[in-house]
């Protein structure tokens, strides 16, 4: 626990006793504590900005009467008597009711802490800066018609302990980020790119070329003489990070147990049926080293372990995302469900949901069907090649979809025409859309750096990725 | 908290040239319900469930916390001239030896910093009195808060009970208090009391079998009873029935009417791209299309011109604020677009400062557009497209650029309504306004305060 910090390290000693003062008239009792520390340095045409990263601590207390989660969250964590009246109090006001009740699990006393070679908390603030600037200068410096650059350098410890009877967990989860935006203009239009890096530690950022910043200022550049998209159905290659986000807003969200319980995903009356075509694999992975959206144990204290199958050769699997309420009222309803690291909060005092992490499509092996990115270039007579993510938006019931891209390249037998689009709008019917997926890559990445809602509140870090896939969908 | 102590402290912080305290306590409480749970049928193999009713709530959460967010400003010099920094921090104790090494590293991250520097507010700064606090929340504690959240949660039951075929498939209500006190070296001492409400209310319509569709409203006020359960399961408990049964879009040209939540996305600062264009921090950075005067809209002017205010002093206004937390700027109404051109700015005082602006806005407030002339049934006669909810509108703030998902929308021909779902709706927002006619009948909702609908005279679907 080299880095964590002492007064968390101080309170996790602490909460056994915390939650055990809760009482034991209560089935169940737990607690999370969160909190963050880092850095962020902006650097934009008008100002620079070095920001430590607000701590945000805070507590959230839980007790479960066989049919509610009741919590009582502060941020008063120096002080340790309050604490215990509040859990106290907590324990005292609620009456139990008949009804399932949480498992512990084994005692398990641990701590995780991601792997990385240069820690960013060990890099002074003027070299942060300078990366920053050097960005920002690049991007600016590359053509008289970017207008406008904004360089952001983050870096963030997030810090978590969970308790309850069974188990005393911590955490410590590093994300170092480069995100850089360029903005073009030409007299009558105004058009944006960007580009990035992401990793664990500083390695990451620590020997990015200029090239890497010039990259999202000639994308601007070139969106400039971008048209609109002629709205139809195209066939479509879609990178790694939007090919995740399709998977992640059709059989992600549409494969969240608490959206399904409320019957609200018709996902539901799916399980063991067709839902893509054979080459669809979709896996959401909590315990994915290093990736944006990974975790050592949900907060819910579920120790990620296992990825979530969610759809195998195209069939829908009952291996679904639960947090720990949706996996209680319907563990003995739904044959096959398994708990999963899936419980995650915004922050301390919001709800947890069941939420994704890691969402991709599978690679495939060659002898399994997959096939290398140039071959799907090569053997795509006509289409467009879909890049850089802007959002995404799921519809579980009606099994509708929108994705925005930043820009689409058109194709012509095998190779770009050098027609370009900007600010493509990606819709379709889930099923036709995955159906429709006759290529798949044979390579994966998971190199994003998304957030995720859980429709339009409660956002959670994620990465989307994979292989690029190729499917067909409606454009705009 | 103690501020004084606090106030010592920072008083005390060497290299500080000025600070800004803002300390927020805080009581929350939130309570989650999903009245039904679906399984699925486990010996058949169709569509149908076991649908099971959950008399108890899925979470209960009470918050009591309490915050001091600290800006610590420094001048240094760096080539003779005179560079400000800024840092901001968070406390959420006030013992010496926690908050001394936040206020040094702020004190060094601003130090590092070397912008142009701007003169801060004083005490000569006068706010106007805005109320915020809801009356019924303000004074009840947390167990009290808890009712009035379930008092809110069966009234929104019993509401949707009387829809046809459509349930309430989850039902989330969030009352927050508080209490904030902003404070500054300068001498400004201003405390106010707000309170806001939010709800989350899923509409899930299975008029049969085969059919099932789902509408959330997602409300947010600074009253609670300013958000009507009636009002809210009369709008979108037919509009997710009509989910369920609307046909898939097909391609159209011409106009299109956006009506009601479809508006209100459309025009609000929270999301149309005039929020970008008149910031004054792109304005400074050369980045906006802004120019006083000049057309906000692209193209021959061929409807009602646009007029725009960003109005932070309505009572009760979900975005209404007496003062700018960021820095201590009186906030102000501000007229954006006025007969369809740009007009004001927006945004931080560094900014006007740095435009040698002598007016600062303060932050962006309600969003206010007057009353078209026509009414609704005028607007949406003859051969057209009305929507009515979107996906998730997103507009690109500098091109104006957007594609969106139709989540619920109308085919109007001949006199018949034909709802459809899906398809994009596509084009350029500054284009859209070109041609855009406003209704007479307005909304308010959620901070915007504007037409119910406006009528694009040239828009597409793509399908």
């Amino acid at each position: 626990m080299s880095s964590f910090p002492p007064d968390l390290l101080s309170l996790r000693s602490f909460l056994p006793g915390l939650v055990a003062s809760v009482g034991r008239n209560v089935p169940y009792a737990c607690a999370l504590v969160t909190a963050r520390a880092g850095l962020q340095v902006i650097k934009s045409k008008s100002v620079e900005k070095v920001n430590p990263t607000p701590p945000d601590p805070g507590i959230r207390i839980s007790v479960w009467d066989g049919a509610t989660w009741h919590s009582v969250c502060t941020n008063r964590l120096t002080d340790r008597d309050y604490l215990l009246k509040l859990a106290r109090e907590l324990g005292s006001s609620v009456s139990v009711k008949p009804g399932p009740a949480p498992e512990p699990g084994p005692p398990l006393d641990r701590h995780f802490e991601s792997t990385m070679r240069q820690d960013s908390a060990s890099v002074d603030a003027k070299t942060k800066q300078q990366l920053a600037g050097r960005a920002f200068a690049a991007i600016t410096g590359f053509d008289k018609r970017v207008v406008n650059a904004q360089a952001v350098y983050s870096d963030d410890h997030e810090y978590r302990l969970f308790c309850d009877p069974g188990r005393l967990l911590s955490s410590d989860v590093c994300r170092t980020t480069v995100f850089c935006v360029a903005m073009a203009a030409d007299g009558t239009r105004q058009v944006m790119d960007y580009e990035f890096r992401t990793g664990t530690g500083f390695e990451a950022v620590a020997s990015l070329e200029d090239s890497v910043f010039t990259k999202a200022a000639s994308d601007a550049v070139e969106n400039l003489s971008a048209e609109k998209v002629p709205p139809a159905e195209y066939r479509c290659l879609l990178h790694p990070d939007i090919a995740g986000t399709l998977a992640h807003e059709s059989f992600g969200h549409g494969c969240e147990v608490d959206t399904m319980m409320r019957g609200a995903a018709r996902a539901l009356s799916f399980i063991g049926r067709r839902v893509g075509s054979d080459l669809v694999n979709i896996t959401d992975s909590p315990g994915m080293p290093g990736c944006n959206g990974s975790l050592f144990f949900s907060d819910d204290g579920v120790i990620a372990e296992e990825p979530v199958k969610l759809v195998k050769k195209g069939i829908l699997q009952p291996t679904m995302m639960c947090d720990r309420y949706s996996y209680l009222m319907m563990k003995d309803r739904l044959p096959g469900l398994r708990q999963s690291a899936s419980g995650r909060l915004e922050t301390w005092n919001h709800p947890i949901y069941a939420r994704m992490t890691n969402t991709y499509f599978e690679p495939l092996a060659r002898d399994q069907g997959g096939t290398s990115y140039d071959e799907m270039l090569a053997s795509t007579d006509s289409g467009i090649q879909l890049e850089k993510m802007q959002s995404g938006m799921e519809d579980p019931l009606g099994w509708g979809v929108q994705l925005q891209c930043t820009r689409g390249r058109e194709i012509k037998d095998g190779r770009f025409t050098g027609r370009l689009f900007y600010m493509v709008g990606v819709t379709g019917y889930v099923p036709d859309v995955l159906a429709s997926v006759d290529a798949v890559g044979t390579d994966s990445r998971l190199d994003s750096v998304g957030m995720c809602g859980k429709g339009h509140k409660e956002y959670v870090r994620t990465a989307t990725g994979g292989p690029w896939v190729r499917c067909r969908v409606r454009l705009g | 908290m103690d501020l004084n102590r606090i106030r010592q402290l920072l008083d005390r912080q060497p290299g500080v040239s000025a600070w800004q305290l803002l300390h927020v306590a805080q009581d929350e409480t939130t309570v989650i319900r999903l009245p039904l749970l679906f399984s699925p049928q486990l010996d058949v193999r169709n569509s149908s469930f076991v649908i099971s009713s959950n008399p108890h709530p899925r979470e209960v959460i009470s918050t009591p916390s309490e915050s001091v967010w600290v800006t610590l400003y420094c001048e240094t010099s760096s080539d003779g001239k005179t560079r400000l920094g800024d840092a901001l921090g968070q406390l959420t104790n006030d013992r010496e030896e926690d908050v001394k090494p936040v206020l040094s590293s702020l004190a060094a991250a601003a130090r590092a910093q070397r912008n142009q520097p701007f003169a801060l507010p004083d005490s000569k700064e006068t706010y106007p009195d805005v109320e915020l606090s809801d009356p019924a929340i303000a004074t009840l504690n947390q167990k009290e808060l808890v009712e009035q959240a379930q008092v809110f949660n069966e009234r929104m039951l019993k509401a949707a009970a009387g829809l046809d075929h459509v349930d309430v498939s989850n039902l989330e209500l969030f009352l927050r208090r508080y209490d904030r006190t902003f404070l500054s070296s300068s001498g400004i001492s201003h405390a106010q009391r707000s309170t806001k409400v939010e709800a989350e209310i899923c509409f899930l319509a299975r008029p049969d079998s085969a059919h099932a569709g789902e509408h959330t409203a997602r409300v947010q006020a600074r009253r609670i009873s300013d958000l009507v359960p009636e009002q809210i399961a009369a709008e979108y408990g037919p509009a997710a029935r009509a989910i369920a049964l609307a046909g898939p879009a097909r391609e159209f040209s011409g106009p299109v009417i956006l009506e009601g939540e479809a508006c209100a996305d459309f025009l609000d600062l929270a999301k149309n791209p005039l929020s970008f264009h008149s910031s004054a921090r792109f304005v400074h950075e050369k980045a906006s299309r802004y120019e006083p005067g000049k057309p906000v809209h692209e193209g021959q002017l061929a409807g009602d011109p646009l007029d725009l205010v960003s109005d932070p002093l309505i009572a009760f206004g979900l975005r209404s604020a007496p003062l700018d937390e960021r820095d201590g700027t009186t906030c102000r109404r501000v007229s954006l677009a006025r007969d369809g051109c740009f007009d004001e700015l927006v945004g931080l005082r560094r900014y006007f400062a740095y435009l040698g602006l002598s007016r600062p806005s303060g932050a962006v407030g309600n969003t206010v557009i007057p009353a078209g002339k026509r009414p609704l049934s005028e607007l949406a006669g003859g051969d057209c497209v009305v929507i009515k909810a979107f996906s998730d509108l997103h507009v690109d703030g500098a091109s104006g650029e957007y594609a969106v998902e139709v989540r619920l929308g109308e085919r109007r021909k001949n006199g018949a309504a034909e709802p459809f779902k899906g398809g994009l709706f596509v084009g350029n927002w500054f284009r859209s306004i070109a041609d855009a006619r406003y209704s007479k009948e307005t909304r308010v909702r959620s901070g915007f305060y504007g037409p119910l609908a406006v009528r694009l005279g040239s828009a597409t679907l793509a399908a």
